[in-house]
């Protein structure tokens, strides 16, 4: 890959040499398509290099916390859906962890272990997502009907065990809210089986694409330094090297007790994000399916209260979802309702890298690198 | 492990004035003064290497705003948090961002919703909410709905109603006042 730099003066040299003048503020989004939601960002250009970005953020914001605080616990249970509504199973996660733990509730074994079926069935649905609408942004639209043929299946699984597609509120303080019975067992063999060959299939129809390889390699090239700097977390800072998934090193739910491999890639750039997350659908799928052979018995869920009072105190827990960290920090005052509830979105925060990363690129590779980090701006805005 | 007790004690013992311990994780307390210096310490400590600002926030209490700041060690995966109570009189704090870049926005956000100002922030401005917002929503004496009573416009039913549309004011300034308002609730640290 060219540098940037030389293809500036090789093309349109000329230009270069008055470059003051020539410099213009070109605004994209928040309508745009490639920003994956209503995310702005300008970016000042000089011709094609882009020397100057300022990413503009909250159109979606709803004020989740604000509602939170006027809510008991329990209602504030499914307004995390929709904050990240590609992995809203993570989230949920994220908020009744602290909770159990202020609480200090014994969660059933057979809870935990259906909480990962349900986050893992989520985390390959949102990189499945992932990998069809990086194509997309490319160019390329045969990615998008590989992924989502088989994406609809996962959506089909979690509305059979969750009642839902999207906005799941499944996992509920103390377990989950509905146990899994033997017919939906067997749907989830049955995918898995069908997932096997169209997962090799999705490798080789993008992988070895001469168009694909050239738009992502090279492109967007980070430190392990600098996203630790900005606080980067997930498949993103995963990709530069960083072996760091919480799942491991901060074990929730049941995941200490599953046999799977944290995936890194070296380079740091748009395809070691996109292997990252490739690699980890199959990792995801080595999880569900020890899931379903060892699956314990026992009570789906710890009956608990509609309306329960958390001792006074304060935790700050932090999950892994299928886009990084997130934190949340509860404040009780041992009322009926959270005192105060912050999510520490990682969307948000893998956000705040793009002005350094941006800097010296094409406009092409804007929406190349963009993709690449998957933001969900229900979780950025809140 | 989330911390080493011992290690954390022994190293933050000039900064902290209190510290708590709530289901194994371990709170400092500190001055407004000394938070800087702490950062940079944890920061820069061969031993410690805190070199992720993991999340920073607020939160109300009855005198003054608490800055909550958690710090996290990608090499030694360690967590701490560190709060420092900002009194109402004088709400500004130092800004972060000479230390770790990740404060950034989360400084701006923390402006926006708790209206909490920080020295030398290079450009602390809304970052969620439109600039022209009055108020600051997260803080405990600004109500669920907003200060100002706009009904959406099909609440119209009378063409007549649409004619004389109740200015863009905020009602009542005493809704402003923390001291008339008996909804504020109280936490001790």
């Amino acid at each position: 890959m060219s540098d940037p730099k030389d293809f500036l003066t090789t093309q349109t040299g000329t230009l270069l040499e008055k470059e003051s003048e020539d410099r213009f503020w070109l605004n994209m989004g928040p309508q745009h398509p490639s920003t994956h939601g209503v995310f702005r960002i300008l970016l000042e250009t000089e011709g094609e290099i882009v020397k100057n970005v300022v990413p503009i953020i909250g159109y979606l914001h709803r004020g989740v916390e604000k509602i939170s605080e006027n809510r008991e616990w329990m209602g504030a249970l499914p307004l995390t859906d929709r904050m990240d509504y590609l992995g809203a199973m993570s989230n949920n996660m994220a908020l009744t962890l602290p909770v159990e733990e202020l609480m200090e509730l014994e969660v059933p074994r057979r809870a935990q272990w259906l909480r990962v079926l349900a986050l893992e069935t989520n985390r390959l649905a949102s990189h499945l997502l992932f990998y069809g609408t990086l194509g997309l942004d490319l160019g390329a639209l045969t990615p998008f009907f590989f992924a989502f043929r088989q994406r609809e299946i996962a959506q089909y699984l979690l509305e059979l065990l969750s009642g839902q597609r999207i906005t799941f509120n499944y996992i509920r303080y103390g377990g989950v809210r509905l146990d899994i019975t033997t017919p939906i067992e067997r749907e989830f063999r049955k995918f898995i089986t069908g997932f096997r060959p169209a997962y090799e299939e999705m490798w080789n129809l993008v992988e070895g694409n001469e168009i694909f390889r050239t738009r992502i390699i090279g492109v967007g090239e980070s430190t392990p330094e600098l996203l630790i700097k900005h606080g980067v977390t997930g498949p993103i800072l995963r990709a530069s090297g960083v072996k760091r998934d919480l799942r491991k090193d901060r074990p929730f739910a049941a995941y200490d007790e599953f046999d799977f491999d944290v995936i890194t890639h070296d380079k740091g750039d748009t395809y070691s994000r996109w292997y990252c997350r490739y690699k980890e659908m199959g990792e995801s799928l080595k999880i569900i399916e020890q899931c379903l052979d060892g699956m314990p018995d026992g009570p789906h869920i710890k009956k608990m209260p509609f309306f329960f009072k958390p001792p006074p105190g304060e935790i700050y827990s932090v999950t892994d979802t299928p886009r990084g960290d997130l934190g949340v920090y509860i404040v009780s005052d041992g009322s009926r309702f959270p005192y105060r509830v912050r999510y520490r979105a990682p969307s948000f925060c893998n956000l705040s890298v793009l002005s350094e990363l941006l800097y010296g690129t094409g406009i092409g590779d804007v929406i190349a690198i963009l993709g690449s980090f998957d933001p969900v701006f229900g979780e950025v805005d809140r | 492990m989330l911390h080493d007790k011992k290690l954390f004690l022994k190293k933050l013992k000039p900064f902290f004035n209190d510290y708590a311990e709530i289901r194994g994780q371990l709170i400092f307390i500190l001055d407004r003064s000394k938070i800087l210096e702490c950062l940079s310490f944890l920061k820069n400590d061969k031993d410690l290497k805190f070199n992720m600002l993991h999340d920073l926030t607020c939160n109300q209490k009855v005198k003054g705003l608490e800055v909550v700041y958690q710090l996290h060690s990608v090499d030694n995966s360690y967590w701490i948090t560190l709060k420092s109570l900002i009194p109402f009189e004088s709400l500004v704090a130092p800004s972060a961002t000479s230390i770790f870049i990740a404060a950034d926005w989360h400084e701006r956000e923390a402006f926006d919703m708790f209206g909490i100002k920080f020295n030398d922030h290079p450009d602390l401005r809304r970052i969620l909410l439109p600039d022209d917002w009055e108020g600051h929503p997260l803080k405990k004496e600004y109500p669920l709905g907003g200060f100002k009573d706009i009904k959406p416009i099909w609440a119209y039913e009378e063409a007549e109603d649409l004619q004389n549309l109740p200015d863009r004011e905020i009602l009542d300034s005493s809704i402003i006042n923390p001291d008339s308002d008996d909804k504020l609730k109280v936490i001790e640290s």
